[in-house]
């Protein structure tokens, strides 16, 4: 059987949805998905000056899977710029996935339905919850 | 609001089932009242497919919150289409009892 | 009618694949060069990789038919659901759904005689290819790729094997390891199967275990002892106090085995592996 991808953390989601390069027609070259965990590590890493190790613990992956994803982050912003592509913001395969949340005081992790209003915690009702995606 | 939380036996005392589709009770609590009720899970040892058969029993026992160990893929798209809530407790050795306390 | 001969094991990594190998090599040099080589491990086929100058013949891919409900003619009776083995169909009433899901469909079809409405239509769905090789020598190799996430290797191996052309004389199928039901599927109708252990207590345990599975369904077997050198002598101990015959022992050799790494099983073959592999062919040959 195909094994399941493990949760990546995500302490806080890109506050845009993409680049587009100007002085070049980029509509014409495309563009490349940088996945969520992909900006993650890639700010942990260059932006907030963590080691792969930190950064792993933090994003709840193993030192090896936070390099592979970190690596796969940069690849592609190289291959956005030599190749003038804009670069959009995609959940991966979390689009087909509910999201998941967790809470920062009892742990427990639980999806936020749209009738469910208010963004508690369904068990210890704390306000201290955030977001997970998976990939 | 009913909420599920799956149960290794059929009393309050019971330990908390880590399992969804393969629980063995199902404890149906009324968040309101506080009234509890338990069903038997009929499709713990199924081959396969028990995760979607017990959304089938969820949806028709009309909950809306779900509390398990864990979910499988495919129960999991089907409680999200039902836009019922999944709740992950990960803890050991806690009884349907102790977590009725800590939703209060 | 062509001979048909599983290789299988309990255990992986054995050493089915190099004697499947081999005896397609030897059996095309000193029986016949009517010889058909079938790779049953649609999880992981590898035999082609020894055969480096190999030449796809034909590629097809298979399907199963998956059944999907029309919500226009579906009237949520639920008959579908008490009639499926496999809780592969989900069907709602309160809120007016169902749903076949593919994962869990074995294409069975019971759910299109249950359905009194004509609500379920079946359609395509891959679960892999079967592939035919021209290698050098031999009638060549056919393969079988299940499309990863598939969970149908039983369906495609039986695919499969109705595929192969029986002009052969002889057919070797070199089986998944495990005793499972693709292992099931493969050995079924075999005249003979030639089980590949090695001296270890985990190759003597999985042993066990697949002639139980053997002597279930009834089907004669010998063994080969690869890797013979190695461990213990439980193994044979075993053997013989069950009164099962050992159709070759091939010694360990570490050389061998880099040979097998760069897939480079079938150069430079020394005349000890040859003449060993020549005993247990002339040892199956009285078997048929």
């Amino acid at each position: 059987m195909p094994r399941r991808r493990r949760l990546r953390r995500i302490v806080s989601p890109p506050g845009f949805k993409g680049y587009r390069p100007y002085g070049a027609n980029s509509e014409m070259s495309g563009h490349i998905e940088l996945l969520y965990e992909e900006y993650e590590a890639l700010k942990l890493a260059d932006y907030s000056h963590m080691n792969h190790l930190e950064a792993s613990k933090l994003m709840g992956v193993s030192r090896a899977t936070f390099a592979r994803i970190y690596e796969s982050a940069r690849r592609k912003i190289a291959q956005a710029l030599v190749e003038s592509k804009e670069i959009k913001t995609a959940y991966g395969d979390a689009f087909l996935d509910k999201d998941w949340y967790v809470c920062n005081d009892c742990y427990v992790r639980f999806t936020l339905p749209h009738h469910h209003r208010g963004r508690r915690c369904p068990i210890c009702k704390s306000e201290r919850i955030e977001m997970v995606t998976q990939k | 609001m009913k909420t599920v939380i799956t149960s290794t036996g059929n009393e309050v005392n019971s330990l908390f089932d880590k399992r969804f589709g393969r629980a063995a009770w199902f404890c149906v609590l009324d968040e309101a009242t506080g009234e509890t009720k338990f069903y038997q899970n009929e499709n713990k040892d199924a081959q396969g497919g028990a995760g979607t058969k017990t959304v089938e029993k969820m949806v028709e026992l009309g909950v809306s919150k779900v509390i398990s160990g864990d979910f499988g893929p495919k129960a999991k798209d089907l409680l999200d289409k039902f836009n019922i809530q999944m709740v992950i407790i990960q803890d050991d050795d806690v009884t349907v009892d102790d977590v009725i306390r800590k939703i209060k | 009618m062509a001979i048909k001969i599983a290789i299988a094991s309990g255990k992986g990594g054995t050493g089915k694949t190099t004697v499947s190998v081999n005896l397609y090599h030897f059996i095309n040099r000193l029986v016949t060069p009517k010889v058909q080589l079938v790779d049953c491990d649609v999880e992981e086929p590898n035999d082609l990789l020894f055969f480096k100058d190999s030449e796809e013949v034909t590629k097809e891919t298979i399907n199963q038919l998956i059944p999907r409900i029309d919500n226009d003619k579906c009237t949520y009776c639920r008959k579908c659901t008490e009639w499926c083995e496999y809780n592969a169909i989900v069907v709602i009433p309160p809120v007016e759904f169902a749903e076949v899901n593919g994962s869990l469909c074995h294409s069975c079809g019971a759910c299109l005689v249950a359905c009194e409405f004509d609500a379920m239509k079946e359609y395509p769905e891959p679960i892999g290819d079967v592939t035919f090789y021209k290698t050098q020598d031999g009638n060549g190799l056919a393969e079988g790729r299940l499309k990863i996430g598939s969970a149908m290797q039983t369906m495609l191996i039986k695919e499969l094997k109705k595929r192969v052309p029986d002009d052969a004389e002889w057919i070797l199928f070199d089986a998944p390891p495990g005793t499972s039901c693709p292992v099931v599927e493969t050995v079924s109708d075999a005249d003979y199967i030639v089980l590949v252990t090695e001296p270890t207590p985990f190759g003597l345990h999985d042993l066990k275990l697949m002639i139980e599975m053997l002597k279930d369904i009834k089907q004669p077997f010998g063994v080969i002892v690869n890797k013979a050198g190695l461990g213990n002598n439980d193994v044979y101990e075993y053997l013989e106090k069950e009164n099962i015959e050992i159709i070759g022992k091939i010694p360990f050799d570490k050389d061998y085995a880099s040979k097998y790494a760069a897939g480079n099983l079938l150069k430079d073959i020394s005349p000890e592996t040859e003449q060993r592999y020549k005993e247990i062919i002339e040892k199956l040959k009285t078997k048929l």
